[in-house]
């Protein structure tokens, strides 16, 4: 069979090490992605979950692990350069896209991604019919703002729009990292289902970031929950398709009292020994 | 009508360095202090080149690839040394003083004698009057030098420049080297000044180790001018507000003169041209109701 299209093995990472302010964000991650899998990833703040995925994509040199992407190693890569195989979408709906440039500026970016660019100029006449039916996918009326400045737009088009040069060029992997977050619920709706329209149509392996339970149980065929920099629950195949927000919930809480149960171990000891 | 002439012609001269500053500035975002050292290397490497017997032309092209260079200089420090880049471009210009006395072998270096690229043309045209035919080669030279950044502003590297400046995160999860697209914007926007240095000290008629001081300030002025005066929402036309903004800068210093101006206050003046001008729409927007910003969500 094919290799899988994302590998990550031992991938650990500390921040300020050797400070009082040192904190593990990575632990020990190992995580495969067969081709086409669409796994979202679940956790509370500070479990290292923005962590996995700013490694993967290269803008965060982790301390060790290797990461593969179809079968290339891309550990030592830039990020821009990592950007040839792995689209990303932001949670601030101003990172993913340029204020300052129109629409079709934006877009034409999106479609060199991963291509030498030179001097040739994408926003012919002929190009710009390509882009404009492109960006009337999304179903926003903004083939007929074209030339608007990005900036005049609003969150929800501009992640929208995000999500959709990420993936104009098609992607080996797309990560998304909670690209609704900051998103009024009916916007957030509305990327969602158009999250779920292009991820199924183009077939993409995506790896999706989110804070949101509800999300995760619609949303993938794959769950995996961090807790304190690690890999706590991996749910998949039936797993996952029964998964309620309530079961997910109560893992949470069982994660929870692990770690209360853990401090007051601690203390104990402390306690009893110092 | 002599005073207007040259007050045009040094307006054409120095819309290069407001078209670097430009570049520089507003489209890649970075406050490039290399500027004041790029003028007077552009005019000494040109004047050395003219010495030597290489001709204007050659010797003015040289003196963009020098200017060329230490844009690249600067941008190299900056984004493979993650230093400054502020103080990227004060180290190289601090450094480019040095250079420039070496090349001109000294402070000052007079040019008569030699035909610029103006006498050249006149020449070439068999005897015209020569200011007018100043005028009509910096209106060509300089409208083509816009005219071709107007043009590769929407080409593929372009709009990647452009990104880099607006959107670095963006930029880099679009395959976009934003390290080197910065020193090739750096070198581009340093091009147009170390140009700007060779064609003003040929018009003057001497290069002087003093003339890039304050180039920077006097760039941001015309930036700004430019903006206010003629500033559109797309690319082509701002690169002509940058333009146009230092013609009409340079006009505008020049009735202040007529009018009485002790010329040693142009710089004070500029400075707080440009002070003002970057101050005060915020303290207008303190004492006016807070205006609509662009829509949330």
């Amino acid at each position: 069979m094919a290799e899988p299209t994302l590998t990550v093995e031992g991938l650990a990472h500390t921040f300020h090490r050797g400070t009082r302010f040192e904190t593990t964000a990575l632990r020990r991650v190992d995580l495969t992605l067969e081709h086409g899998a669409f796994v979202v990833v679940l956790g509370s703040n500070g479990s290292g979950k923005s962590t996995l995925l700013n490694a993967i994509a290269g803008s965060l040199e982790a301390e060790s692990g290797t990461i593969t992407v179809d079968g290339t190693d891309v550990t030592r890569w830039p990020g821009h350069r990592r950007a040839q195989l792995i689209a990303r979408v932001f949670q601030d709906p101003f990172a993913g896209t340029a204020s300052d440039m129109s629409v079709l500026e934006n877009m034409a970016i999106a479609s060199a991604r991963g291509k030498p660019r030179g001097l040739h100029r994408p926003l012919r006449a002929s190009r710009r019919e390509e882009l404009q039916v492109a960006v009337s996918t999304i179903e926003m009326g903004l083939e007929d703002r074209l030339d608007t400045p990005m900036g005049l737009l609003s969150g929800g088009e501009r992640q929208a729009l995000t999500l959709l040069m990420a993936m104009l060029v098609r992607p080996n992997l797309l990560l998304l990292d909670e690209h609704t977050a900051a998103l009024d619920p009916r916007s957030a709706e509305q990327l969602l289902r158009l999250t779920e329209a292009f991820v199924a149509g183009g077939k993409l392996t995506t790896l999706m970031v989110t804070h949101s339970l509800p999300q995760a149980v619609r949303l993938g065929d794959r769950i995996l929950m961090m807790h304190r920099g690690e890999v706590a629950y991996d749910l998949s195949g039936v797993q996952k398709r029964r998964a309620r927000v309530e079961d997910l919930l109560a893992r949470f809480e069982e994660l929870r009292r692990n770690d209360l149960l853990d401090d007051a171990a601690a203390a104990l000891i402390r306690e009893s020994y110092v | 009508m002599s005073l207007l002439l040259g007050a045009l012609t040094v307006g054409l001269i120095l819309a290069l360095v407001s078209l670097g500053v430009f570049l520089s500035f507003r489209v890649l975002r970075s406050l490039d202090l290399t500027t004041d050292g790029t003028f007077t290397t552009g005019a000494a490497v040109m004047g050395a080149v003219l010495m030597a017997g290489g001709g204007p032309l050659l010797a003015t092209i040289a003196g963009g690839v020098a200017g060329m260079l230490c844009g690249a200089l600067t941008g190299f420090i900056h984004t493979r040394w993650r230093v400054d880049v502020i103080l990227a471009g004060i180290l190289v210009a601090t450094a480019l003083y040095s250079v420039d006395i070496w090349v001109m072998r000294g402070g000052n270096l007079s040019l008569s004698g030699h035909p610029t690229l103006f006498d050249e043309v006149a020449s070439l045209l068999g005897g015209l009057p020569p200011d007018p035919v100043t005028l009509v080669v910096l209106l060509l030279l300089v409208f083509g030098i816009g005219f071709f950044f107007a043009t590769f502003a929407v080409t593929d590297l372009g709009l990647a420049l452009r990104a880099t400046g607006s959107s670095p995160r963006m930029a880099k999860a679009m395959a976009i080297d934003t390290g080197l697209a910065t020193t090739i914007g750096l070198a581009l926007a340093n091009g147009c000044i170390g140009l700007s240095g060779a064609l003003f000290a040929q018009y003057q008629g001497f290069v002087n180790i003093q003339m890039g001081i304050g180039m920077i300030v006097t760039g941001l002025a015309s930036v700004i001018l430019g903006e206010a005066l003629y500033s559109q929402r797309n690319i082509r036309r701002k690169i002509l507000a940058s333009l146009l903004g230092a013609i009409t800068f340079r006009l505008l210093i020049a009735v202040a003169l007529r009018a009485g101006m002790d010329p040693n206050a142009l710089k004070l003046v500029t400075a707080i041209f440009v002070l003002a001008a970057l101050t005060l729409p915020k303290v207008f927007r303190r004492f006016s109701a807070p205006r609509a910003r662009p829509a949330h969500g």
